[in-house]
């Protein structure tokens, strides 16, 4: 009854405090509600991705022994079932086409039957090119190799009889390492290369094609994704169980090629990375908002310890101040959950992608949270006048001195500690090659390496302290000695009070330094992220626009003046593509224009080890056998820069592969639309020269509206079958390394700064007004001396100004290291890892110009305030 | 009130002054003029507007009824308060000042240069007896040296009118007499006035005037 007393008074009497130290709980409680409803959004994003990611979901193979007909009854029972079709195939001999330039025979091939409606209930796998969508279709590449089209006749040796078929179209199959995966492997058994030569007929055709050859069957199912869970590894988890429930009740009758459980596997390991994202950036935004929390606390902490001493002194026991307080911090509590949560659904809507909610659970842990956080800060410091230490009397408690020894952290060098063990850790991780998330040899999933986030984890207490420590030493040093010599002003004596008050003042300005560099080292993180993942999807896209050319297309550089004129197009790039064999391995190889590529190409000196994008193609250009090869080629095939190198080289003429000698120029990691792997990039002069064909697959357009010029591309190339991607569009599609879309990161990137902003403007406000509040009674001192306005706010502003340029610098400071080691510790995060971070400049000085406004503003408004004596203020003196 | 140029302005004169803190009236109808040379005593008990009348008289509270006004200090703005010194119940030092730098500081804010303002303070923290403590901070200091370095931060100014409100609540009765002594002395070598308010009759019987305040009404007549 009587902590429902007193709560009521602080109710009526102290509404401001109250609310001031529930705001600060419901920055906290919204800062990990909607933080949380970021991870869950982003979990739930990585499922629905993986799932459309693939495009059957489930392939269950008939063992040799079964009925495909009595499997399929089985799958048809299936829940969740969207859709499922028979497919059969087999391996031919051979197939051979007849053309003006002679008879063209390819190694072995499929012999595909897809069922009449299987494009419908699969419309991933299949993808017509050229002629019709349906009946006799051709792999882009069979069509190549062969030299047929649409109404050309193809043969199919199986066995010692050519049967022919006439080609009705020609398609590409995306997912064609997927569609004739071996069924059955283990885990981690390695991937297949999918095959060369592909001939899709209807079922119908299909046994007279292949004769005895032995036939594979089987059942491809599709199911509804909605009905998924939301993370992805639960949902993995319930594909993986239905696929173990189909392969019992069948009794070995299939195999299930579970291609649905191993990309929500996938996914969940990305997911790993959202958790990562959430512990790094996270829980420092939590512990800040704790510092603010503490610092509205600490506004009130001189009047609270008056009360407390008057309690204690009018006999209250521990046992009922304790219940005072406690009643006090739970009513904080529960207003800032209550102001949290709307704050954190506000947060959500504003920064998440539309549809993102707040998750109960996330809601429940930030309320809790909250509680924490709220007990923490008010009852810890009143700890001492529980126990009784604090039972001094009143006018003791206001003639309190400030505390001008160093905290015994600084004493203990526990700063030193922290950040040797921060390095220590670092390093660690560094050798490791910043394996944050480990597959271990053996082991299908992955694990989050938790010993690699100790390099940050330590930096942050250990550069906050390092920054009290610094700025007490250099507040320590100031005498006023050189400051102007004014009449009224009294330099020596603010600078005394300064150095006397250097310990107070150096820890508001870690406080200052924590938000700032909280706010600067996810700004760089996120910013940096956004450009990789932004330099990935232009790898992807190959430029601003793209266009590609239909295959078999002859087109050759020329066909760059058809597009030139285009509106908004500032430069094309003819990118010439075709194979090569490296010793036994097939490559993908580029051919440029050395000298002019750089005008359309996304690329960046971290691409060649060793040396810069400027001086590597000036190298190329200067050298036309020259080659720039992967790191792995390299390797695998000790070559050096200046080395001969005989790459085979597919003829445009007769499609035979000839040898073609170059020369090493250099290492290459990245290249425009070239994959992750292996590749190389020679001279596309050289290339036609050598293999008889400029056909461009490609041509890369650089471009300041990239989505308009591919409209205006697009219609003028209409007609021409070429396909045309611009990177805004593409922006959407290309999910980064860590699985998190480009709308995830916008996201993240709004919350973090959002609160970066708005935990740093508090924090400045909080520490300057608690310094303020805190010399009141000096203040009014002051002004009952004679001090005037502006002689009382001198002696503020020498304290402001302090606390700000220890914050500011100690924020530079912290913001710029724990951004390194964000970026390096998550670098498995980045696709390409970037070459240096990426600073949001505008964002940073936008954020200090901020703070300094608040600083002159708390300093000129409050100050004014607290200096003008009002008869009780006087009547204390 | 006694002995003074009966020609000259007061320096401070308050004129059925009142003053009121919500709906309680602490003080109401003063009437006091204090001019050079006086040394008057306020006595009462505690909680009888003792401190306010000396707050209303050093123009640090407004009057709620009445006026107080200043006709021999000057009307410059700022000169009032330079000519104004005051010594609180507490001791009032800036808790993150030495002793030394307390005494200090009001003359610097008047403009006196740091070396004038230096040699004034030392001469200040002699006359009330702790020189030997001019470099410690108010914490390391008991509460009758601090209130001792108050009066010497009083004292220093060499203000025309200065306003002692319990200066010696925190000494013992030797070191009281000799504070007020010193109060005294600083006055007449500035030419100015002393109006010290105290509950201790004893104290209050070392200066030429006394007045007594019981429930905010001053006892006889104080103005001429």
């Amino acid at each position: 009854m009587r902590t429902f007393r007193w709560l009521g008074g602080l109710v009526r009497c102290r509404p401001v405090e109250l609310l001031t130290a529930a705001l600060s709980v419901a920055i906290a409680v919204g800062f990990v509600a909607s933080l949380g409803a970021f991870v869950t959004q982003s979990r739930a994003g990585l499922t629905v991705r993986a799932s459309a990611s693939v495009p059957v979901d489930w392939q269950v193979q008939v063992t040799p022994q079964s009925d495909p007909a009595a499997i399929a009854r089985v799958v048809s029972t299936l829940g969740g079932l969207r859709a499922s079709e028979q497919v059969t195939y087999a391996r031919v001999a051979a197939l051979e086409s007849t053309g003006p330039g002679g008879t063209r025979r390819t190694g072995s091939a499929y012999v595909v039957a897809l069922p009449p409606g299987y494009a419908t209930s699969f419309p991933g796998v299949i993808r017509p090119l050229l002629g019709a969508s349906t009946g006799t279709l051709l792999l882009q590449q069979t069509s190549a190799n062969l030299a047929a089209a649409p109404g050309d006749t193809v043969k199919v040796q199986a066995g010692p009889n050519l049967r022919p078929v006439t080609v009705q179209g020609v398609v590409d199959m995306p997912a064609e390492d997927s569609f004739f995966q071996v069924v059955g492997l283990a885990p981690g058994a390695g991937a297949t290369a999918p095959p060369d030569n592909v001939l899709i007929v209807p079922p119908d055709r299909f046994a007279a094609l292949v004769g005895t050859t032995t036939v594979i069957h089987q059942i491809h199912v599709g199911f509804r994704h909605d009905h998924l869970p939301a993370d992805p590894q639960t949902a993995a988890t319930v594909i993986d169980g239905r696929a173990n429930h189909v392969q019992a009740a069948v009794v070995g009758g299939a195999l299930v090629g579970n291609n649905l459980g191993v990309a929500l596997t996938g996914a969940g390991e990305d997911a790993r990375y959202a958790d990562l994202l959430f512990l790094l950036l996270g829980f420092p935004g939590f512990a800040l908002a704790a510092v603010v929390a503490g610092l509205v606390v600490a506004l009130r902490s001189d009047r609270r310890r008056r009360e407390m001493a008057l309690l204690r002194l009018r006999g209250a026991t521990s046992r009922s101040v304790l219940g005072l307080i406690a009643g006090e911090a739970g009513l904080t509590a529960l207003v800032g959950a209550v102001l949290g949560l709307p704050l954190a659904m506000l947060a959500v809507r504003l920064a998440l992608p539309s549809g993102s909610t707040l998750s109960t659970r996330w809601a429940v842990i930030a309320v809790v949270g909250g509680i924490v956080l709220a007990a923490a800060t008010q009852a810890l410091p009143q700890l001492g006048l529980i126990r009784g230490q604090g039972a001094a009397t009143v006018a003791a408690e206001a003639a309190r001195g400030p505390r001008q020894r160093t905290p015994w952290p600084l004493r203990a060098g526990l700063d030193l500690i922290l950040l040797a063990g921060a390095a220590l850790a670092f390093a660690l991780t560094a050798r490791s090659g910043y394996q944050v998330v480990l597959a271990p040899e053996g082991v299908p999933t992955t694990q989050v390496n938790y010993a690699a986030l100790a390099g940050p984890a330590l930096a942050w207490p250990g550069l906050a302290l390092l920054v009290w420590r610094l700025s007490a030493m250099a507040l320590g040093r100031r005498t006023g000695r050189w400051a102007r010599q004014r009449p009224g002003a009294a330099p020596e004596l603010e600078a005394a009070a300064v150095r006397r008050r250097r310990q107070v003042i150096a820890r508001g300005g870690a406080g200052l330094a924590i938000a700032l560099g909280l706010a600067t080292s996810t700004a760089v993180f996120t910013s940096t992220y956004q450009q990789q993942s932004r330099v990935d999807v232009a790898l992807t896209v190959g430029s601003d626009v793209s266009v590609v050319e239909p295959p078999g297309s002859t087109v050759g550089p020329e066909g760059a003046r058809s597009i030139a004129p285009v509106p908004g197009v500032h430069a094309v790039e003819p990118l010439q593509h075709r194979f090569a064999y490296v010793g036994p391995d097939l490559q993908d190889i580029y051919g440029v224009r050395a000298a002019s590529f750089a005008r359309v190409g996304q690329l960046e000196d971290a691409f060649f080890p060793g040396s810069t994008v400027s001086r590597t193609l000036r190298t190329l250009a200067a050298t036309p056998d020259g080659v720039l090869l992967s790191g792995e080629t390299l390797h695998d095939y000790q070559l050096h820069p200046g080395d001969l190198i005989r790459i085979r080289l597919q003829s445009g003429t007769d499609q035979t592969y000839q040898p073609v000698p170059f020369h090493v120029v250099g290492q290459v990691k990245e290249w425009p639309t070239a994959p992750k792997d292996s590749f190389i990039v020679a001279n596309s002069g050289y290339l036609a020269a050598k293999t008889g064909s400029n056909a461009v697959g490609t041509f890369l357009v650089s471009s300041q509206s990239p989505a308009t010029t591919a409209a205006a591309l697009r219609a003028r190339l209409q007609r021409t079958g070429a396909q045309v991607e611009d990177i805004n569009s593409a922006r959407a599609k290309v999910a980064s390394a860590s699985g998190l879309a480009a709308t995830d990161l916008a996201g993240l990137s709004k919350l973090e700064l959002g609160f970066g902003v708005l935990l740093a403007l508090a924090c400045s406000a909080l520490a300057l007004a608690g310094g303020i509040l805190e010399r009141r009674r000096a203040l009014v001192l002051l002004g009952a001396l004679g001090a005037t306005a502006r002689q009382r706010g001198r002696f503020l502003t020498a304290e402001a100004w302090g606390l700000v340029v220890s914050g500011v610098l100690g924020g530079g400071l912290i913001g710029a290291s724990i951004a390194y080691l964000l970026v390096k510790v998550l670098t498995g995060i980045f696709d390409p890892p970037p070459a240096s971070a990426n600073v949001p400049w505008t964002y940073i000085l936008t954020l200090l110009a901020l703070v300094l406004g608040v600083t002159v503003s708390i300093v000129a408004g409050v100050g004014r305030l607290v200096g003008r004596a009002g008869p009780s203020a006087l009547r204390d003196l | 009130m006694t002995g003074h140029d009966q020609t000259a302005e007061p320096f401070v004169r308050a004129e059925s002054l009142g003053m009121r803190f919500g709906r309680a009236e602490i003080v109401s109808d003063v009437n006091l003029a204090v001019y050079a040379g006086d040394e008057i005593a306020l006595t009462g008990r505690s909680g009888s507007g003792k401190t306010t009348i000396l707050l209303a008289l050093s123009g640090l509270l407004r009057p709620t009824t009445g006026q107080v006004s200043w006709p021999g200090l000057g009307s410059r703005p700022g000169i009032r308060r330079s000519e104004i010194g005051m010594v609180f119940q507490a001791p009032s030092l800036m808790p993150e000042l030495t002793a030394i730098e307390n005494v200090t500081l009001p003359l610097r804010l008047r403009g006196v240069n740091r070396p004038e303002a230096h040699v004034d303070a030392v001469t200040a923290l002699t006359a009330a007896g702790v020189l030997e403590m001019a470099d410690a901070l108010p914490t390391q200091l008991s509460g009758g040296q601090q209130q001792r370095v108050a009066i010497a931060r009083a004292l220093a100014g060499r203000h025309k009118l200065l306003l002692a409100d319990e200066p010696t609540g925190a000494l013992d009765r030797a070191h009281a007499q000799e504070a007020i002594e010193a109060l005294r002395a600083g006055v007449v070598a500035a030419g100015g006035a002393l109006v010290l308010a105290t509950h201790d009759p004893e104290l209050a019987a070392l200066l030429t005037d006394q007045l007594s305040v019981a429930e905010g009404h001053l006892a006889g007549t104080a103005i001429r």
